[in-house]
């Protein structure tokens, strides 16, 4: 008890921890679109489909975050990202029956999620500025946490999709967002204030080239596309091996997604608890 | 906390751990099957990420993990869905488990290509400091 006590009452931890509410959000409504999609395409290459679109925001969100990190430093980045996660959720729950606008949030919500991601490893880096070991540990307990969170959010969206109404699913997704958004507020009291003094680069490619010349950094990403290679194929093949198993049917395909996101985070939190 | 000792051990057999699980769910595509190749899985992105993260914070210098961490993003995310784009295409014409497989059999050994590079990087940068 005194450990959790601990734990709850280290704020800035809690705050970096509770931003992880709106990657929850976006996996419960990236769920209900992957169970819509099984409803209207049965060979499942469209809910397979909604992967690819996840990799090409990411991507994109590569390119747009670093002028986005500069001009608003991290912290606002983190608010201002939070602010346009509730309006994208909330366009997806009014358009989500129609395929293209369907597929165009997804396409903005992950490239939310992308940025998010790329300002979280940012400001980590800041706030742990001096402590290698508790940034190794705080990495550690975003990650399973946000495992944790992909763990519930299939679970939570399966029942969202076949028990409730979309206007219950709207108000948990934007609810978990709200979240997101007050431990931003919360977080951007332990922003460092060096960070205010950083002069905005007059050649903003410069320390992209010296990354490109890091051999280690290179070699580092040619590692994660081959693992990509990997584990991308397989979670846009997944849909279509699932409604193979499922022969077709919908109903049956969303239970079996449901196990399998629930399994795959139950072993990815699994090995982190034994393993790590 | 990730034993940083035997994390890069570990983050060698990341691929080889999803294509063995890759093999096992499109070869019998049976609910227990997917259940088994779900859980290599799980094991296998845990050692990915938290592998990918915690090595690449390591071994990149501090002024340039921001721009490395971005530009990892891009550049593989981009690949990956060039492969996806390549993956949809060539379904039309062979049976996707076949590509799923061999796709998969390519990452792996890319990763065993390119992986001792940054491995001895970080394994440098521990024994130098002694310990975290």
């Amino acid at each position: 008890m005194a450990s959790i006590y601990k734990w709850l009452n280290n704020k800035k931890r809690l705050s970096i921890y509770l931003t992880t509410f709106s990657n929850f959000s976006k996996a419960v409504v990236l769920y209900f679109a992957t169970i819509f999609l099984y409803k209207i395409d049965n060979s499942g290459a469209s809910s397979g489909f909604l992967v690819l679109l996840g990799l090409l925001a990411v991507s994109l969100s590569g390119m747009i975050a670093p002028f986005l990190i500069i001009h608003f430093k991290g912290f606002k980045l983190g608010i201002l990202l939070s602010m346009v996660s509730l309006v994208a959720e909330f366009l997806f729950f009014i358009f989500y029956q129609q395929k293209i606008p369907l597929y165009c949030c997804i396409v903005v919500i992950n490239l939310i999620q992308g940025i998010e991601s790329a300002n979280y490893n940012y400001e980590l880096v800041d706030i742990f500025e001096n402590d290698v070991e508790d940034q190794i540990q705080s990495n550690n307990g975003y990650h399973i946490l946000l495992q944790t969170f992909t763990l519930i959010a299939p679970i939570l969206g399966y029942l969202l999709v076949n028990y409730c109404i979309v206007l219950a699913s709207c108000v948990v997704v934007l609810f978990l967002q709200l979240v997101a958004l007050i431990a931003w507020f919360i977080l951007k009291k332990y922003e460092p204030l060096n960070k205010s003094n950083v002069d905005i680069p007059k050649y903003p490619f410069k320390n992209y080239l010296l990354a490109i010349k890091n051999k280690n950094v290179v070699f580092l990403n040619l590692v994660r596309s081959a693992n990509g290679f990997v584990f991308n194929t397989w979670e846009i093949a997944a849909p279509m091996v699932i409604m193979a198993i499922a022969e077709n049917q919908a109903q049956l395909s969303s239970k079996i997604q449901t196990t399998y996101e629930t399994t795959l985070s139950i072993a990815f939190i699994l090995s982190g608890a034994f393993l790590g | 906390m990730t034993n940083v000792k035997l994390l890069p051990r570990f983050y060698k057999l990341v691929p080889f751990g999803g294509l063995l699980a890759t093999i096992i769910a499109l070869s019998l595509q049976t609910m227990s099957s997917l259940l088994l190749a779900t859980l290599i899985f799980g094991v296998s992105i845990y050692f990915f990420r938290v592998g990918t993260a915690t090595i690449g914070q390591i071994i990149t210098d501090k002024d340039l993990i921001a721009e490395s961490i971005i530009l990892g993003d891009v550049f593989t995310r981009f690949v990956n869905f060039v492969v996806g784009i390549g993956f949809f295409f060539i379904i039309k014409f062979l049976d996707y488990k076949i590509v799923v497989i061999l796709i998969s059999i390519l990452g792996t050994i890319g990763n065993v290509l390119f992986v001792d590079q940054p491995i001895k990087a970080y394994s440098d940068l521990i024994k130098s400091r002694g310990s975290l």
